[in-house]
């Protein structure tokens, strides 16, 4: 299809507007909106109107009873004398930091490992990506939950083999943000599939050169795989950081709501929850909703920046 | 879980929450003149909406004219809702109502005041104390459907297989570690005399309260002090030092599951235990020992026990139907086959009446609960002012202290510091 000139444009709407018919190329515009019509309403009534109507509300004090107050930068500005805030800052600061490198570190090894041509890849495929379909649903949360108690199967397993004191994994303040860590890292399927087709794209050529350049298999691993993964890796990376910052159900079920023991797992989003929907604050729940949003948009901002010094893409070389 | 020992008592039931499925409305057409559809709200578990269901049909069978739709949730969905209708002009037309939300809905006009309905609702047998918690500035807003005092619950056959005698009712603070110590001895080695109720709101207030007024001011503020929290974690800190207390571990344990079969009384991990008493039901259930209930101990210059409205009914400000609501609310607490049915489901009721009617009916423990509230209730200091919307947060911010403090992670003074901090700002937000 040839390009047409502003001039040439403007003549079609003319024409268009006069009744003739329209040009393929507005009625392809007006099928695709059509289209996309479900999708572009839904995304402006549920999503782009509540975030505005949410960020309004933060600058609010509403309780839902009573009309929302304007109160200016007064819910951000409680939230910077509020010790239970930097609590869950803390708590999710750790919780991303740790089983989001923990994930992709375990979902790469078992990629690398199920790359090797194993006998019934497929049925291992399909076993290990079984944890990411259930792991948040709060089904698998109440079963963590049990296991997990302090009469729980895990400990009653230690305590056959000899470990007479096993630590309290849920009621012990320090340890409980732990076992919701390893719950997380337990759902590394999605990231191994991902992995897993990284892997499969990566030319064997690539490998054959580098062994007769006298490579082994931890330098091929290292100067080969890893750099042809890497985008791969920074796709995993955002998705993973965005969903740890946003977890909320494994905290919300296996404490009963509280973010107990002692705030032991009280992630932002649980705190926001109690704050909005507990204490009917929801002028400070919307608050932290943008608050977490912008944080969120800086780190992916921020890793985006610092990919170009580490994502590499193979057409780059050519 | 002790906060949730709160959140049960409002709810007055061991029954995991019930999602909010509002009954079919089966109205055909709107309500002529001589005929009502009501809108009925509550908050509770499966028993409460069975035995409330059940007495629906009971009124609505010989009055033909009148459709009574209910909607019924647990607490936290219950309130999310009932705030949003609110916000909506949309409130059902009778709500159950709480003790911490009813200042500020009379207070924004949600609610009808009953005044003008009082022969209506027969009130004269009705508690004094329970019907002043419904009063707001004059508004009768709230009528109580039965109430609960905060109680020590003790596995009677236990102390009586110690040798002791049961804790009396004029035990003084000072004087109970040296009766908990005595017990102690001769208690199985794995049963600690007392269960920690340093993170239980009522326990707290009642001990609050024989030092001063009350813990809210008569503009709904914090009327205690850091100082008073300090004492008060202390004496808790104290007594788990000299391990009468059950240790914060077994605690977290519990708090972890947080429903009654979990508790330290029930597994025979304690003798005595800090609660609403209400609770003697749902342990007497479980337990094949005999608990009975005795008040809290007494110091300071004041009573401090108190009644405590559980739930009452509120009558929406835009309803259509009045006079239905009020005869309804008025069938609820007084027919003898509707209140037979309620039991002491809701707290103990508060017309005498329905006291004596429905008393050899009940259950042996249930029954307890109606001796203990007599034999307690005049020796109660009226507690008429409602609670501050904030209280919630007030004593969340307790029981997690209790908890922290328990397990080491603060110490005294460090809790109660944190925690006045965190009252405060609940307070001011």
């Amino acid at each position: 299809m040839t390009r047409l000139s502003l001039a040439d444009t403007r003549i079609l709407k003319v024409q268009a507007g006069a009744g003739t018919r329209l040009t393929p190329k507005a009625k392809e515009a007006i099928a695709g909106y059509v289209f996309i019509l479900p999708w572009l309403l839904g995304f402006l009534g549920l999503t782009l109107g509540p975030m505005l109507a949410s960020l309004w509300l933060s600058f609010t004090k509403y309780n839902l009873l009573s009309p929302p107050q304007w109160i200016g930068i007064k819910n951000y500005l409680n939230l910077f004398s509020d010790s239970r805030f930097f609590h869950a800052v803390r708590i999710t600061l750790i919780y991303v930091g740790v089983s989001v490198p923990l994930k992709l570190g375990f979902a790469l090894l078992l990629a690398v490992l199920l790359n090797r041509g194993l006998r019934g890849l497929t049925i291992y495929r399909a076993l290990f990506y079984v944890p990411s379909l259930l792991g948040s649903s709060v089904a698998i949360a109440i079963l963590w939950r049990q296991m997990f108690g302090d009469s729980g199967l895990v400990n009653a397993a230690l305590k056959a083999i000899g470990w007479h004191s096993p630590p309290s994994w849920l009621t012990d303040p320090s340890v409980s943000i732990y076992t919701l860590i390893a719950l997380a890292v337990w759902e590394f399927g999605s990231p191994m599939i991902i992995f897993l087709a990284g892997l499969r794209q990566i030319p064997h050529d690539l490998y054959e050169a580098a062994q007769i350049d006298g490579a082994g298999r931890i330098t091929q691993f290292i100067r080969v795989t890893i750099p042809l993964l890497t985008p791969l890796i920074l796709f995993n990376l955002v998705l993973q950081m965005i969903g740890a910052f946003q977890a909320f159900t494994p905290a919300y079920i296996i404490s009963g709501g509280t973010g107990g023991p002692v705030d032991g797992t009280l992630f932002y989003t649980l705190y926001l929850y109690q704050q909005a929907f507990g204490y009917l604050q929801m002028g400070y729940g919307a608050a932290m909703a943008w608050l977490l949003f912008l944080v969120v948009a800086l780190f992916t901002g921020g890793i985006f920046l610092t990919s170009r010094f580490w994502v590499f893409y193979l057409e780059q070389s050519s | 879980m002790i906060n949730r020992r709160r959140f049960i008592s409002q709810t007055a039931t061991a029954a995991l929450g019930v999602a909010a499925l509002p009954l079919l409305d089966a109205c055909a057409g709107g309500g002529g003149n001589n005929g009502s559809d009501i809108a009925l709200a509550w908050w509770g578990g499966n028993d409460r909406v069975k035995r409330t269901t059940k007495v629906v049909k009971l009124y609505t069978a010989p009055h033909p004219n009148v459709k009574i739709s209910s909607q019924f949730a647990a607490w936290t969905s219950y309130w999310e809702k009932l705030n949003t209708e609110a916000a909506g002009g949309s409130l059902p037309d009778i709500v159950q109502m709480s003790v911490s939300y009813i200042s500020d809905y009379t207070q924004r006009g949600q609610l009808l005041d009953l005044s003008p309905h009082k022969a209506a609702l027969k009130l004269g047998d009705f508690d004094k104390q329970q019907l002043a918690q419904g009063m707001i500035k004059g508004k009768l807003t709230g009528i109580s459907l039965g109430a609960n005092i905060p109680a020590m619950c003790y596995n009677s056959s236990a102390i009586s297989a110690a040798g002791l005698p049961a804790p009396a009712n004029d035990v003084t603070w000072d004087a109970y570690p040296t009766y908990l110590s005595q017990l102690a001895k001769k208690l199985p080695h794995d049963m600690y005399a007392l269960d920690d109720g340093s993170g239980f709101d009522g326990g707290f207030t009642v001990w609050a309260r024989q030092r001063m007024d009350d813990i809210f001011d008569d503009d709904g503020k914090i009327a205690f002090t850091e100082n008073d929290l300090k004492d008060w974690f202390g004496y808790w800190d104290d007594l788990r030092k000299a391990k009468l207390l059950v240790p914060g571990k077994i605690e977290a344990a519990y708090a972890q599951i947080g429903t009654p079969d979990a508790e330290p009384l029930v597994k025979h991990q304690a003798a005595i235990t800090p609660t609403w008493s209400n609770f003697v039901s749902q342990y007497q259930i479980l337990m094949k020992d005999k608990v009975a209930l005795e008040r809290f101990p007494q110091g300071g210059d004041k009573a401090g026990d108190y009644v405590q409205a559980s739930q009452m009914f509120s009558v929406s400000s835009k309803t259509k139907s009045p006079k239905t609501d009020v005869d309804f609310i008025s069938y609820f607490i007084h027919n003898a086959k509707a209140v037979q049915v309620l039991g002491v489901e809701r707290g103990v009721p508060a017309p005498a009446a329905t006291r004596d009617a429905i008393k050899p009916t009940l259950k042996p423990y249930d029954a307890s609960q109606i001796d203990f509230y007599n034999k307690v209730g005049p020796l109660t200091r009226a507690r008429p002012k409602p609670l501050p919307s904030y209280s919630g947060a007030l004593f969340d911010a307790l029981t997690r202290a209790s908890q922290a403090i328990a397990l080491g992670n603060e110490s005294v003074s460090g809790g109660s510091s944190k925690a006045f901090d965190e009252m405060q700002k609940a307070a001011s937000s």
